[in-house]
C-alpha cells in the first residue's frame, strides 16, 4: 500500500466500515473492508481508477455478497441455536436485526448511502453501478420493509 | 430526490447498525484506527414520514418479454435466460478462412426445468432459422438428448502456407447456461469446472458490456499453435467471466485466442435476459426431434476391492496408458475444459498429459490402427478425433478400466482407448453438445 492508498484508506475507512456493518453486521465488517480494500488496491486497474471512493464502496458491496453466500448456512445454524442471543451485536436490537435481514444487500447499500450520505437516487446509482430504476426500487422497498417491520 | 423526511423506523435501524460498527481494520499492520475521530453523523429528524412514492412501493414482479401464463393445466415454472453469442476477429493473414456463409452472432434462449431435470436451448440465427436441443436427466450428462433443426457454425482464422486451417474462433455450439452451479448435482460437480475453479479474481469491481456491476475473473494459458510440420506459433488463450455476485450469475463470458503473426479472435456470450417464468409443458415436447441417446453418467464410486490387485498394463508404443479421443468438432475452449477435467480427476499429473492436434492425431492413429487399414482409410485431418495421451506416474497401480469409465463421462470425449482394445471406429464425430462452464 503506497502513500496515496494509505491516505485514501485513512480518509474513507470510517465510512467503509459503517457501510460494511450495515451490510453484514459488525462481526464480519472488518474482514469485508480489509478484503475489499486490499483486493482493490492490488487490482491491475487500480492506478487508473478515477473515482476511488465509489470503487471502494462497490468493492465492499461485492465482498459482502461473498460473505453472505459462504456464511449463509452458518448464520442460519447459529440463529436457530441462539435465536434470542444478541452476542457481539449487543447494540443492535433483535427486532432491528431481523428487520434488516429482510433487506437484500443491494437494498441495504442504497438505504445506507441515501440516509448517511444524503445522496440522490442518481448519485447512488452512479456510486454502486446500478440503474436509476433499480436503485429507486431498492430504496422504496427498503424503507417500506423497515417501516412495516419496526412499526 | 432527497430524502429529508426519514421515518423513525428507518432512522432507528440505520443508527443501531452504525453504532455497532467496529473500528476500521488496520491494513499493512499499521494502527490506523487508534485515533479514530468522532463520527460526524448527519442529523436526522425522527418524525414520521409519508412516502412520496407510496404509489410504487412493493416488490416488483419480474416482467418477461413475450411471456404469458398458459391457462391450461400443463404448465411448468422454468428459469429462462437469453444470451447473445457473437464472435469477432482481428486477423492479419494473407488468406482468411472462407466464411462467406458464416454468421457472426446468434441469439440463444435457454429454459431449465430444474425440478423436472429438463433443459432446452434454442439458437436463433440471423436468417430466422433455429436449432433446438432438449436434454433430460442432466444438463451435462444427459440420459436423453434430442435435436431439431440445422446447427450453423462459424470459424474464424487463417489458412496456413500449406493450406492448413488455423481456427482461432468457432461456434457456438448449443449451450445451456453460463452459470453452471444452479443446474448441476453434487455428483456432477467434481467434473465441472466453474469460473472460480479455472480463473482468478482480477477485478473485484468491474463492469460488463451491458454496464452491470460485476466481478471479473480470468484465466490465461500460453502455448503454441501447431499444425503438422508447420512452424509452431506462440499462442495465448484468455477466458474471462463477468460475475454478478449478488445473483451468483455469470453475466458475460469471453474466450480469446491470440496467435503470433495471425491475429486474435474472440467469442462472447452475453446474458441479456434472466427470469423465472411459467410456460407450457409443451416447451419440452420432443415430438419432431431426433433422439441422440444418452451421455454416460460419471462414476463417482470408489474402485472395487477386486480392482486394487492389478496386472501390469501394457502400454502404447508412445508409452501412454490411455488415449482419450476428443470430438473432432471440439473447439479450443472445450479441449481445454477436457484437459482441466482430466487433471482434476487425478488420473495423471500435469506432466503426464499430452494433447495431439488433428495432424498429430492422424499420425498417431496410423501407428495405433496399423492393423485396421479399413478404419484408417476413413480418417483424415478434418474428421479425425483429436486425442489426449495419458502417462500415469505409476503404471503398476493404474486401474485402466476404472479410469476409462470415468473419462468416458466427460463431455466431448468420444472414446477412451486402452492398449488391449480392439481397434475402434474413430471417424464418428459423436455428439456435438456443448456446455459452457461458468
Amino acid at each position: 500500500m503506497d502513500i496515496r492508498d494509505e491516505e485514501l484508506y485513512a480518509k474513507h475507512s470510517d465510512e467503509l466500515i459503517r457501510f460494511a456493518t450495515t451490510l453484514v453486521g459488525p462481526s464480519y465488517a472488518e474482514d469485508v473492508v480489509a478484503n475489499a480494500v486490499l483486493s482493490s488496491m492490488h487490482a491491475t486497474s487500480w492506478p487508473t481508477v478515477t473515482e476511488p471512493r465509489a470503487y471502494l464502496f462497490r468493492a465492499v458491496l461485492n465482498e459482502a455478497r461473498s460473505v453472505g453466500r459462504s456464511d449463509h448456512r452458518r448464520t442460519r445454524r447459529e440463529r436457530s441455536v441462539a435465536p434470542h442471543e444478541a452476542a457481539e451485536e449487543a447494540t443492535i436490537s433483535i427486532e432491528v436485526r431481523d428487520a434488516m435481514a429482510r433487506l437484500s444487500l443491494r437494498e441495504r447499500s442504497v438505504l445506507y448511502l441515501a440516509y448517511w450520505h444524503d445522496l440522490s437516487v442518481g448519485e447512488i446509482a452512479g456510486t454502486l453501478g446500478l440503474s436509476h430504476r433499480s436503485t429507486e426500487r431498492a430504496l422504496t422497498h427498503a424503507r417500506r420493509t423497515l417501516e412495516e417491520n419496526l412499526a | 430526490m432527497r430524502h429529508q423526511d426519514w421515518s423513525p423506523q428507518v432512522a432507528r435501524a440505520m443508527h443501531e447498525f452504525s453504532q455497532a460498527a467496529p473500528l476500521p481494520p488496520a491494513l499493512d499492520g499499521s494502527d490506523s484506527t487508534s485515533t479514530r475521530p468522532q463520527r460526524g453523523r448527519r442529523p436526522v429528524a425522527l418524525i414520521a414520514a409519508t412516502l412520496a412514492v407510496a404509489g410504487v412501493v412493493g416488490t416488483v414482479a419480474v416482467l418477461s418479454r413475450e411471456t404469458t401464463t398458459p391457462s391450461g393445466p400443463a404448465t411448468v415454472e422454468v428459469h429462462h435466460s437469453q444470451y447473445l453469442a457473437s464472435w469477432d476477429a482481428q486477423l492479419d493473414c494473407a488468406t482468411p478462412l472462407d466464411n462467406g456463409s458464416a454468421v457472426r452472432s446468434v441469439v440463444i434462449d435457454t429454459w431449465s426445468d430444474r425440478s423436472g431435470r429438463r433443459w432446452r436451448t434454442t439458437m436463433t440465427y440471423p436468417d430466422g432459422t433455429t436449432h433446438d436441443v432438449i436434454l433430460e436427466g442432466s444438463a451435462v450428462y444427459p440420459t436423453a438428448q434430442y435435436v431439431r433443426g440445422v446447427q450453423t457454425e462459424s470459424a474464424l482464422g487463417c489458412v496456413g502456407p500449406a493450406g492448413e486451417p488455423y481456427i482461432l474462433a468457432a461456434g457456438p455450439g448449443p449451450f445451456f447456461t453460463l452459470s453452471m452451479t444452479a443446474e448441476i448435482t453434487d455428483v456432477e460437480r467434481p467434473f465441472i469446472r466453474i469460473y472460480s475453479d479455472s480463473g482468478v479474481l482480477v477485478e473485484p469491481v468491474a463492469t460488463d458490456s451491458q454496464g452491470r456491476s460485476t466481478e471479473l475473473w480470468e484465466q490465461q494459458t500460453s502455448g503454441y499453435a501447431a499444425y503438422g510440420n508447420s512452424v509452431d506459433l506462440p499462442l495465448t488463450q484468455v477466458t474471462r467471466w463477468w460475475v454478478d455476485t449478488d445473483e451468483s450469475t455469470v453475466t458475460e463470458h469471453t474466450f480469446s485466442n491470440t496467435v503470433a503473426t495471425l491475429g486474435s479472435a474472440t467469442q462472447t456470450e452475453t446474458l441479456v435476459l434472466d427470469e423465472t417464468i411459467v410456460v407450457s409443458d409443451d416447451m419440452f415436447s420432443t415430438v419432431g426431434y431426433e433422439n441422440l441417446g444418452s451421455t454416460a453418467q460419471p462414476n463417482m464410486a470408489e474402485p472395487s476391492a477386486e480392482s486394487t490387485v492389478l496386472a501390469m498394463p501394457t502400454l502404447f508404443d508412445s508409452g501412454a496408458a490411455l488415449i482419450v479421443w476428443v470430438n473432432s468438432q471440439a473447439i479450443p475452449e472445450q479441449i481445454e475444459l477436457i484437459r482441466s477435467a482430466i487433471l482434476q480427476s487425478g488420473v495423471v499429473n500435469s506432466d503426464g498429459i499430452q494433447y495431439l492436434d488433428a495432424s498429430a492425431s492422424l499420425t498417431e492413429a496410423r501407428r495405433v490402427l496399423a492393423g485396421d487399414p479399413g478404419g484408417l482409410s476413413l480418417l483424415n485431418e478434418t474428421n479425425i478425433s483429436t486425442m489426449f495421451l495419458l502417462f500415469p506416474a505409476d503404471v503398476s497401480t493404474f486401474d485402466t478400466e476404472f479410469w476409462r469409465t470415468e473419462l468416458l463421462a466427460l463431455p466431448m470425449v468420444v472414446d477412451v482407448y486402452a492398449p488391449t482394445d480392439e481397434a475402434p471406429y474413430l471417424s464418428s464425430p459423436g455428439s456435438s453438445t456443448q456446455t459452457t462452464a461458468g
